[in-house]
């Protein structure tokens, strides 16, 4: 095993050590986790109750893309979009400054003290809203599955390119959680594409790819997909990935101590 | 009074980050949900669902997302916090409750929060989604949204006392947040649930929050007895009131055992 997941591995241990230092405590919190991130499902339940629901696409697959959606949310919140509310908490502290004197990249420490033990929550949350909507779906191919794990792994690339960002945004010029409302924004990525005109449905296939999270994969499960999109989506999270971390390293290059 | 304004300006401009930050989120959760509405009007069979136009259904979701910023805060962190880090105790000798010391500080955050967020809001409102607003009895509305933010804060006000109890009350505050958020109405209107959701909740304080207010706004409850009190504005106010005092009642007998329980170490 490498050196570097053996230290990632040991500071999650660690993380997740110390919150069932109070058991009950953080028990409720998973609970909570999930408990917060039902009100898509349940928006959805409401619109299928009441209307015929989106041209094309039946409950149990809107369902999926929540699922689906919430496995990758699940993923990389628990173990890196943490560095942006960690950024603000080292430097309004003073402990960032620690990090830049460890033996390791600074990026890469900061990714190991910000593993949160409760939004793997979400990630289970988000298996069973799959598994229950897939049970009701018709038998899929495995080759599917394969596609659509493949797809989630590119949105959990852009969910890391969007906390390198945050990250750096945070250092480079402002320290607030309101960062977090820029998120808003994936929210568009959890309804088919066929909703928005041509013009969105480019902006967020192509500039700002909010399709690739959940419903691309789903789409690719279903049999869907149009590869076109899917490819200019891979190529924006490449780029974008890119660029945060360009961006990141020059924020850490200006970065001046306020001697914390 | 220059340097009076000079001073509120400034306090302002602290908040700048605050008013980009509505300016550029509000108006793309607008955005999302007249897109997936009309998609799902256009799809429908009828052009009435639940009772709501799609007109009103957009303006339904606008003044929640209003209403939603109007009248939530932070009180129960603001408990939590006084008892964890021992400022509760200075605030107990202090010669007015500590019910109304919050009280105050909320309806000041909320003062900042209407030139920060809410201003900026309607202006955008007005330049960018006027034809899809409906235009309403704003009085009755508000009149209605200041028994609800005092409901708001009473409820706040009984989960945060349970830090009294717990180690902690955040789990508490998310899941309270949400479960108010949706059983108010702050996610779609309470008449697109479940039958019998909606009649639990005719028992519950939730829907005088969010929902009635805005049904409120819509003309759905008459000025005068006509369809009945039951569906007449004064009904709401009544409810609104009722829960007002039940809820108060509740936290001054919360309140007595908490301070039984409360000891300050090292004061």
């Amino acid at each position: 095993m490498s050196n570097w997941l053996k230290v990632y591995l040991k500071s999650a241990g660690t993380r997740i050590a110390e919150r069932m230092v109070y058991k009950w405590d953080y028990l409720i919190s998973l609970f909570a986790m999930f408990f917060v991130e039902l009100s898509f499902p349940i928006f959805v339940y409401i619109v299928y109750l009441n209307t015929a629901g989106f041209n094309g696409w039946n409950f149990y697959e809107i369902l999926l893309i929540q699922g689906i959606y919430l496995i990758v949310k699940g993923i990389s919140w628990a173990c890196f979009f943490g560095i942006t509310y960690r950024t603000i908490d080292y430097l309004e502290t003073g402990k960032f400054d620690i990090l830049l004197i460890k033996p390791r990249k600074v990026l890469f420490n900061l990714i190991c003290m910000s593993f949160d033990a409760e939004d793997i929550a979400k990630f289970f949350g988000g298996l069973i809203i799959s598994i229950y909507a897939l049970v009701h779906l018709p038998a899929i191919n495995f080759i599917n599955y394969i596609y659509m794990i493949i797809i989630m792994f590119f949105g959990i690339c852009f969910y890391f390119a969007i906390a390198v960002f945050f990250s750096g945004l945070i250092i480079r010029f402002i320290k607030t959680y309101r960062v977090y409302d820029f998120l808003e924004i994936v929210m568009i990525g959890l309804y088919p594409k066929t909703i928005y005109s041509k013009t969105i449905g480019a902006v967020f296939t192509g500039l700002i790819p909010v399709f690739i999270i959940a419903l691309f994969p789903v789409q690719a499960l279903l049999g869907k997909l149009n590869f076109i999109d899917l490819l200019i989506s891979i190529i924006s999270v490449a780029i974008i990935l890119l660029l945060a971390l360009r961006f990141w390293n020059n924020a850490l290059k200006k970065y001046n101590s306020s001697g914390g | 009074m220059f340097g009076i304004i000079k001073t509120f300006a400034k306090e302002l401009f602290t908040y700048r980050l605050e008013m980009i930050m509505s300016l550029l989120i509000m108006p793309i959760k607008f955005l999302i949900m007249i897109i997936v509405w009309t998609a799902l009007y256009s799809n429908n069979s009828t052009s009435i669902i639940a009772g709501y136009s799609l007109e009103n259904l957009i303006t339904y979701f606008i003044l929640s997302s209003i209403v939603i910023v109007l009248i939530s805060d932070w009180t129960t962190w603001t408990i939590q916090d006084h008892i964890r880090e021992g400022g509760f105790v200075s605030l107990l000798v202090k010669p007015y409750s500590y019910l109304k010391y919050l009280f105050l500080n909320k309806i000041g955050s909320k003062f900042v929060n209407l030139f920060v967020q809410i201003i900026p809001l309607l202006i955008i409102l007005v330049l960018f989604f006027r034809k899809y607003f409906i235009s309403g009895n704003v009085l009755l509305f508000t009149i209605a949204i200041i028994f609800s933010f005092i409901m708001y804060y009473f409820i706040n006000f009984i989960v945060g006392l349970f830090a009294f109890w717990l180690v902690s009350v955040n789990s508490l505050q998310w899941i309270t947040r949400f479960a108010i958020e949706l059983l108010a109405g702050g996610l779609v209107p309470i008449t697109l649930f479940p039958n019998f959701l909606q009649k639990a909740l005719d028992y519950l304080p939730f829907k005088y929050l969010i929902f009635s207010p805005i049904e409120i706004y819509l003309g759905k409850y008459t000025t005068n007895f006509s369809n009945g009190f039951t569906n007449s504005v004064y009904f709401v106010y009544l409810m609104q009131i009722l829960w007002c005092v039940v809820l108060y009642i509740i936290i001054k007998l919360m309140y007595k055992q908490a301070i039984k329980r409360f000891s300050g170490v090292g004061v």
